[in-house]
């Protein structure tokens, strides 16, 4: 049994203007909201709620964002009559922190939850915001929210295969850290990417791809699609110009700044009735994060 | 064969410098202190000297289990680190890549998948349902829970801020740091070890009532906790999902021989029995606290004071244990396993 993607949903800020103090959790309830609403479900019936966005208004480290997301979605134990819901119906939140791969991690999470029967209906919710504006040095990544449903799928359909990998010489090339500045006297979110970032992104998603592919016995041409992390900047481009993956990578841009975690499903919404997609039946979902961690996770079309 | 999972060896890393309660509230700028040794059992509690962090305290805790464990780091499948508090070279906080990252790099599990995960006090049980998750799948054969709790900068802080004896901040005197960790294997479904990991839930109405962030303008970090509303919420919310937890396992209350909760205060773990005791018709065996020399060590807490009974040989073969997680959220969720081999690996063959 394979776990199918129900719907997908986004949420952009209604302000664009740079240096404005976005709300990640209200942002990222926005997305849930209208996923849930797509997939004509109640928010009472979320059994589980993953968060995987890394940067939050504020740097809240506790609670989780996921239980404060959860309540502005109104995913309570009461349900709609007020009457309070079984232990076994209720739903669990919590964070999952892997750069833009906690999303396939999250994904990975839910299927086997689903595969076991202890599921059936599961959200990935994901939004990076500028935690304060003007107590940051290099963020660049835009205030944008995704969310993803998952629910139980029919045998070799849905999410089949999932593959990780870590490329620890390149773990100083990218970080993400809060630092008390002495001088200035302010905690400083210092976003630090170097030069040969994006090089080492591409060279470890290519050999990521080869790897995966070879484990489980596929060939490129098996593949229809690929869903990347739309970060670091020119990294689908630049996977689309490997030959072998040519005109299979889907590229999305905003006005807004780089996507970070909500990258992937971003695209995947951007593409959901394209005939790309339509077309598709073996998609490749492709995350690749600080460490440098890559994650995959290879989807097939339901039917 | 259904898999399952079960633990398979734990460690902890205290930090050795020992701060006791009277000394911290000797520093309070109020005239009149509460009497918090009394209120909470807290005597003392351990605090980081300046080269450890979460990242030591996590590593140490991992050091101090695979010393316990038949397994070398590289045969480690997943690392999970459940920290609350996520600093690295002193009060710097890590985001990305993850700790988990430099935690599974520093131990030699270089392939391990591995990610981090935020769930306030109830980090190290949720780590174990999602390992628990993986193993069961077969996804994975072992898995790493790990945690390192460096949150002595937020009693300091509120040292500074308290004004009066009934500051939103006085829950932050409780703090102590250490780290723990945990190896889980895969198991068979007949092995009476296994994990049983039921009734997780977040009762997100009750959010707002504990908040830990970074100062904006000091380093470290700050809390503010609605004492007496949180221990409302859970008294009303934990004996149905312990209740529902124990007939998942077909055990009674009674049936359970150490019941570790939360680490919190004495006085609302008393309070939250005697509730416990009245709804679910019985009493267990034996409460764990780990209070009066550690205080509240946030998301190791139940590991921690594992590790104190199995080192004292308090825990007998065959019993029953129930670790129930309480925390900001508010997340309730219960671990029941009984317990065999872990307490060989302490040298107890009772």
């Amino acid at each position: 049994m394979g776990t199918r993607i129900e719907t997908v949903a986004t949420a952009t800020p209604s302000s664009k203007k740079i240096g404005v103090q976005h709300n990640s959790t209200k942002l990222a309830a926005e997305a849930a909201i209208n996923c849930i609403q797509k997939a004509n479900l109640e928010p009472e019936q979320i059994e589980i709620l993953i968060n995987t966005g890394i940067y939050r208004t504020d740097n809240i480290g506790e609670p989780a964002m996921a239980a404060v997301i959860q309540d502005l979605i109104k995913a309570h134990p009461f349900g709609k009559k007020k009457k309070r819901l079984l232990p076994d119906k209720q739903t669990f939140s919590f964070d999952l922190m892997n750069g833009g791969c906690g999303f396939i991690n999250a994904i990975q999470l839910i299927d086997g939850l689903m595969n076991s029967g202890s599921l059936q209906k599961g959200i990935i919710v994901t939004a990076d915001v500028e935690p304060r504006p003007g107590y940051s040095e290099g963020y660049h990544f835009a205030p944008i929210a995704a969310a993803l449903i998952l629910k139980p799928g029919e045998k070799d359909q849905g999410f089949i295969q999932f593959g990780t990998d870590t490329y620890l010489e390149y773990k100083d090339c990218f970080t993400g850290q809060l630092v008390f500045s002495k001088a200035r006297q302010k905690s400083l979110l210092i976003l630090d990417q170097a030069e040969t970032y994006l090089d080492a992104c591409i060279r470890c998603s290519n050999e990521s791809i080869n790897k995966f592919l070879e484990t489980n016995k596929l060939g490129i041409n098996d593949i229809d699609l690929i869903i990347p992390s739309q970060s670091p900047d020119g990294l689908p481009e630049a996977l689309n110009q490997i030959s072998d993956l040519k005109g299979k990578v889907v590229i999305s841009n905003t006005d807004l700044g780089e996507l970070h975690t909500a990258g992937p499903a971003f695209s995947l919404e951007k593409i959901w009735s394209s005939q790309q997609y339509n077309k598709a039946q073996n998609i490749l979902f492709l995350t690749v994060s600080a460490g440098i961690t890559t994650a995959m996770a290879l989807y097939r079309k339901p039917s | 064969m259904e898999n399952k999972s079960k633990i398979e060896s734990i460690g902890v890393k205290l930090p050795e410098r020992c701060v006791t309660t009277r000394d911290i509230i000797s520093k309070l700028k109020i005239f009149n202190p509460p009497n918090l040794e009394r209120m909470s059992g807290i005597k003392e509690r351990r605090f980081c000297a300046e080269n450890e962090d979460s990242y030591t305290l996590a590593v140490d805790a991992v050091n101090d289990c695979l010393s316990r464990s038949k397994y070398k780091p590289e045969a480690i499948d997943m690392v999970v680190c459940c920290s609350i508090s996520r600093n690295k070279d002193g009060l710097t906080t890590v985001f990305e890549p993850p700790l988990s990252l430099f935690i599974k790099e520093s131990i030699g599990a270089h392939q391990a998948l591995n990610f981090d995960i935020a769930n306030a006090c109830a980090g190290m049980l949720t780590g174990i349902y999602i390992v628990d998750s993986f193993i069961k799948q077969g996804i994975i054969k072992t898995g790493l829970v790990v945690s390192g709790e460096y949150i002595s900068n937020l009693s300091e802080t509120a040292v500074n801020r308290i004004r009066t004896a009934t500051s939103s901040q006085l829950a932050s005197l409780t703090l102590g740091d250490a780290g723990a960790a945990i190896v889980m294997e895969k198991t068979d479904q007949n092995d009476s070890q296994a994990l049983k990991v039921s009734g997780f839930t977040t009762f997100s109405e009750h959010n707002n009532l504990c908040i830990g962030r970074q100062c904006h303008t000091s380093p470290g970090g700050i809390m503010n906790t609605k004492r007496r509303k949180i221990h409302s919420a859970a008294i009303l919310e934990l004996p149905k999902i312990l209740k529902a937890a124990l007939t998942d396992s077909n055990l009674s209350f009674s049936q359970i021989d150490f019941f570790i909760p939360h680490q919190t205060s004495i006085t609302s773990i008393k309070a939250g029995m005697q509730q416990m005791i009245k709804k679910l018709k019985g009493s267990p065996g034996e409460t764990v606290t780990n209070l009066e020399r550690f205080g509240n060590t946030a998301s190791t807490s139940h590991i921690l004071a594992l590790h104190r009974y199995l080192q004292e040989k308090r825990i007998k073969k065959g019993s029953n244990i129930l670790m129930t997680a309480l925390a900001s959220g508010l997340v309730i969720g219960c671990v029941i396993f009984s317990i065999k081999d872990l307490i060989q690996t302490y040298g107890n063959t009772n």
